[in-house]
């Protein structure tokens, strides 16, 4: 039976009653039974597994899950419980594709399936990296002028008029505004004026801030995408679910947002891979997302690509292709800085175990774990995407690429833990010309040539599919 | 079983999760008339560093560190009740203040430092999630905190902090309690720059200056 919005509210008041700890509790318990119950296991020996019964338990694993925990309201400390017949009902019923932006700026975000020969949707996004007001601009057009970028996001403005943005006081609602504005212009000045924007503003996290920054005035425009994020794990509260109520009758592509902690309330790779399938059913079912920004995070390096967050993304990708329509945009998080070899790698690692996974876009990403101002440049995430679009295009399987993957993060693994934090972007490009600085652009050519020694061939990017 | 036997007992009840057995054991060091300020110090909470350990390690996860927590809880509240009947002093290893910083709501970081400092000895008060800078404040010196902690997600919630230290300034408050700060956005150069007095980049380490704060 299909769950509508109104009974997923009515839920969220009249659901069953319990303590936040017990249910953080109930999700490790849960999640550590069902990982031995479907025998899900993370297989240091594998990054990118091409086993498509582990992808297909992982699926059921997280629909029990899903199932036995429920969905925690905060404020009213009530579970929505949901039966089996109702996840796989209303999940069905999600979108296969989604538009952003229009004209000829449109472009569409479509479902893809393992060993996917479709390019992935690209979105370039610096979405957690702390921009100055003064760089603003220059810096959103120097990854909005890349043309395999689909839609972009925002950085996160630190100050404007000089005063620092804090959230949810009256400042930040005069800062979003313009964060939006200069965004659009940045956009139009790139040659994208109607490029899909994917957020508004970085710090933009209430309903009122959001519903303000939907006035076309302001430069938004109705193909663009709007975050809503879960809260660590499983739970939701009734702020988020005021922006859904306005985001469903509206018309912008609602995006959940999604970033369970490996090493938290749900355990290990292979119990955060079911929680994180389950939090897709969450954000569908909930939220009534069009799509949904994943990015599972590594609790100590704040990344997702280390070997098991690597495998993270691959498993979870292939238990939603394989077994569902739910829009996956992966968001890659990479422990290195710009401008060095690691970052490059990272990407590299990161865009290629997506796409084969089946992802149907990416996130392309955060840098430097996503706290450094500045140290984010755009070549590690254009990187990722050209890896990826290099990887459908070929019609590479998951073991070629679990090749690739493990000889560039055997070269990183020594550096987990102490990653070079890299170059601020104004110490890598040129902020007038927004161009690359050659060293930046020799770095990008030496891991370039490294990745065609493995088998990657950039000649295919040259025509469309 | 001899003393030193009994409080490796209850160090490998805290290390394999087993909050029966953590039991069991509080009450058998009682009838042995061991003193409880010992079973805690040179037994459970031996446990519980070597739990911290292994998940620095991440060799285990959150959920075992909370069932450990759990256990070292549930064994402490039976000791507790001896020396709170007269058997000697108990004292707290400090009195701790925590919270998520206004306009954030994300708190497993926080969730996971208040479990390691109440599993350690430390009376916590956890105010939960988007805080305001005047509750901490308020709170801290209500029940007479040594340690203010505050945590955040974002980078516009994080700047929520500093009026935490203008609050303490203003109000001739700041020489009573230490500041501690820590969450992803934070770094320890910010935390400097806003005259906290600590930041903690994981829970282990906000654990370990909270010990030093209060010169445990």
């Amino acid at each position: 039976m299909f769950v509508t919005y109104q009974e997923v509210l009515d839920r969220a008041e009249n659901g069953p009653l319990m303590k936040e700890s017990e249910f953080d509790r109930l999700v490790g318990k849960k999640a550590k039974e069902l990982t031995r119950k479907y025998n899900i296991k993370f297989d240091p020996g594998t990054i990118v597994p091409d086993d498509d019964a582990l992808a297909d338990r992982l699926f059921e694993a997280a629909v029990e899950f899903i199932v036995d925990v429920g969905v925690y309201v905060c404020d009213s400390e009530r579970v929505i419980k949901l039966t089996r017949d109702e996840v796989l009902e209303t999940i069905a019923n999600v979108r296969s594709q989604v538009q952003y932006g229009r004209n000829k700026d449109a472009a569409i975000a479509r479902k893809r399936s393992v060993e996917d020969t479709l390019d992935p949707f690209i979105i370039f996004s610096p979405v957690g990296n702390p921009v100055p007001e003064e760089l603003f601009e220059a810096f959103i057009q120097h990854y909005a002028q890349e043309r395999i970028t689909d839609a972009i996001f925002s950085p996160v403005l630190t100050s404007y008029k000089g005063r620092p943005v804090k959230s949810d006081v009256a400042s930040e609602m005069e800062a979003s505004i313009w964060n939006l504005k200069k965004l659009r212009e940045a956009a139009r000045i790139a040659g994208r004026p109607d490029v899909g924007i994917a957020n508004w503003a970085s710090t933009a996290e209430k309903t009122d801030v959001i519903i303000a920054l939907a006035d076309p005035a302001f430069g938004s425009i109705i193909n663009d995408g709007v975050l809503c994020a879960a809260i660590a794990e499983m739970k939701v509260d009734q702020e988020r679910l005021k922006k859904v109520s306005y985001l469903v009758q509206k018309g912008f592509i609602i995006e959940g947002l999604l970033g369970p902690l490996m090493g938290g309330y749900a355990g290990g790779p292979a119990e955060t891979a079911i929680c994180h399938v389950a939090h897709h059913f969450l954000a569908a079912i909930v939220y009534r997302t069009d799509i949904n920004v994943g990015f599972p995070i590594h609790i100590n390096y704040c990344c997702n690509s280390t070997p098991e967050m690597l495998w993270l993304t691959a498993v979870i990708n292939q238990a939603l292709a394989r077994n569902c329509n739910i829009l996956k945009l992966s968001n890659m998080f990479n422990h290195a800085g710009p401008n060095t070899e690691m970052c490059m790698l990272e990407a590299a690692c990161y865009g290629a175990t997506a796409t084969v996974s089946g992802t149907d876009a990416m996130d392309l990403g955060a840098l430097t774990m996503n706290r450094h101002s500045l140290r984010w440049a755009v070549q590690e995430p254009k990187m990722a995407a050209e890896v990826g679009h290099i990887v459908a295009r070929m019609g590479l399987t998951r073991k070629e690429v679990n090749e690739i993957v493990t000889a560039c993060v055997n070269e990183n693994k020594p550096l987990f833990g102490t990653a070079p934090l890299g170059s601020q972007w104004t110490e890598c490009y040129d902020t007038e010309r927004l161009i690359p600085t050659p060293e930046y652009v020799e770095l990008r050519e030496r891991i370039k040539g490294k990745l065609q020694k493995m088998g990657l061939n950039w000649s295919v990017l040259r025509v469309e599919r | 079983m001899s003393e030193s036997e009994l409080f490796d007992e209850m160090r490998l009840a805290i290390v394999n999760l087993d909050q029966e057995a953590a039991v069991k054991l509080a009450e058998q060091a009682l009838e042995q008339g061991i003193r409880p300020v010992d079973a805690i110090e040179q037994g459970f909470a031996k446990g519980m560093e070597e739990i911290g350990a292994q998940f620095d390690r991440l060799d285990i996860f959150l959920p075992d560190v909370i069932a450990a927590a759990d256990a070292m809880v549930a064994a402490v509240d039976i000791l507790k009740k001896e020396i709170e009947s007269g058997a000697g002093a108990f004292e707290t290893r400090g009195t701790v203040v925590i919270g998520t910083i206004k306009g954030d709501v994300h708190d497993i970081g926080k969730n996971i430092i208040k479990t390691m400092l109440m599993a350690t000895g430390f009376k916590v008060y956890d105010l939960g999630k988007d805080v305001s800078p005047n509750a901490f404040v308020d709170r801290a010196l209500e029940v007479n905190a040594d340690i203010i902690a505050m945590s955040a997600l974002c980078t516009s919630t994080m700047l929520h902090m500093p009026d935490v230290m203008r609050i303490l300034n203003e109000s001739g408050n700041r020489d009573k309690f230490k500041v501690v700060v820590g969450g992803a956005p934070v770094l320890p150069e910010w935390a400097a720059k806003i005259g906290a007095d600590g930041y903690g980049e994981n829970a282990s380490e906000a654990v370990q200056i909270c010990k030093k704060m209060v010169g445990a």
